[in-house]
């Protein structure tokens, strides 16, 4: 049913529908935004972001083909790619020197807030080169399969494997290195 | 055993999704993009049509001038390459002496050329008379053509006025065609 009312809105949005397209960004502005925090880990961005996509998204919608993709896949593929290139113009940036800090044990157990899981995945992925961290997110923290994070990214099957493989070692070593456990 | 941190870590990031703080406000800014960006499309396309516009007109103009400006002499050319009837003769000679007149008037440095435009004063005409005697006469004879063409002109010379007089004036207002080529 839910699928039926997202084929008739996308039918609307490529007709010109405002008010469709209005129903498809409210559907996915959290879940977008949720994806692409965890890739750039920085809230404003995150939101233009995630409205550089949705404008795309408007704009190239009658190129959207329902029967190839999912639209949630497909908008993924606009967010990510933007989301890579501010990664990479903020690459210098993003060099903080977080290895001075040490993250609370607690915090894995506790609810936490847009900006503390900022934080927390900011700590623990920084090392992480752009491609792992993309395929970190979007494998382990979104939970996409390996076909649609091959659609997403462009990356292939065994790039996929390889850097999820690392990126997870890396992580992994670093939280035991830094959490400190109460 | 204590489980592993790093499924701890995945499950706490997926379990705590991201939302953004205002939706309302981030809908609203999406919409005021696509009509900003809308409106920039149609004002880049306006700018466009204008300026195809002027170069469009400016093409069609210049080519009609170079039409026009050149027709006799592209004719007169392709006459004597053999493969066009020649222009009327009478035309063409007329066109010829009036230049050959201007030149001799220019020549003398008695009489002032402005913008391809002869200045006469009867002053200045009689000087003419000492130093070039057949042109003198020759132009005399073009001002006696002047006062049955253009009776009103040829007053204000003989009162002493400055008149001008272009070439195109001379071959097409006052018939001074029919005088130079009989």
């Amino acid at each position: 049913m839910q699928e039926f009312n997202e084929y008739l809105l996308i039918q609307k949005s490529k007709k010109g529908d405002r008010q469709a397209f209005g129903e498809l960004v409210l559907n996915y502005a959290d879940y977008l935004y949720s994806v692409v925090i965890r890739i750039v880990n920085n809230e404003s961005e995150a939101e233009d972001i995630a409205q550089e996509s949705f404008i795309k998204a408007w704009q190239c919608i009658n190129t959207f083909n329902i029967q190839r993709a999912k639209f949630s896949t497909w908008l993924f593929t606009i967010a990510t790619r933007k989301a890579i290139d501010v990664m990479r113009r903020n690459q210098r940036e993003l060099k903080t020197d977080l290895d001075e800090m040490i993250i609370d044990d607690m915090d894995l157990e506790q609810h936490l807030s847009n900006k503390e899981i900022v934080k927390l995945i900011n700590h623990a992925t920084n090392d992480l080169s752009e491609k792992q961290k993309v395929v970190l997110v979007l494998r382990d923290f979104e939970d996409l399969s390996v076909e649609e994070v091959v659609e997403i990214t462009g990356y292939t099957e065994k790039q996929i494997k390889d850097n999820l493989y690392v990126a997870r070692k890396k992580v992994r070593k670093k939280l035991e290195k830094h959490v400190k456990v109460r | 055993m204590e489980e592993d941190i790093y499924n701890r870590f995945k499950e706490k990031v997926k379990g705590s999704p991201s939302y953004l703080k205002n939706k309302d406000r981030f809908i609203h800014s999406v919409f005021n993009n696509i009509e900003e960006n809308k409106n920039r499309k149609r004002r880049i396309s306006f700018i466009v049509n204008f300026a195809a516009s002027i170069l469009f007109i400016l093409c069609i103009g210049t080519y009609t001038w170079q039409e026009v400006w050149t027709y006799e002499n592209r004719m007169q050319l392709r006459s004597k390459m053999g493969d066009l009837s020649p222009l009327p003769e009478p035309q063409w000679q007329c066109r010829q002496s009036l230049k050959n007149l201007m030149s001799a008037l220019i020549h003398t440095k008695v009489i002032s050329i402005n913008d391809n435009r002869i200045l006469l004063k009867k002053s200045e005409v009689e000087i003419l008379k000492s130093l070039n005697r057949p042109l003198y006469d020759q132009l005399q004879k073009l001002l006696s053509v002047l006062q049955t063409t253009n009776p009103g002109l040829y007053h204000d010379y003989i009162a002493g006025q400055l008149i001008t007089l272009s070439a195109w004036e001379l071959r097409n207002e006052y018939q001074i065609c029919d005088w130079l080529t009989p």
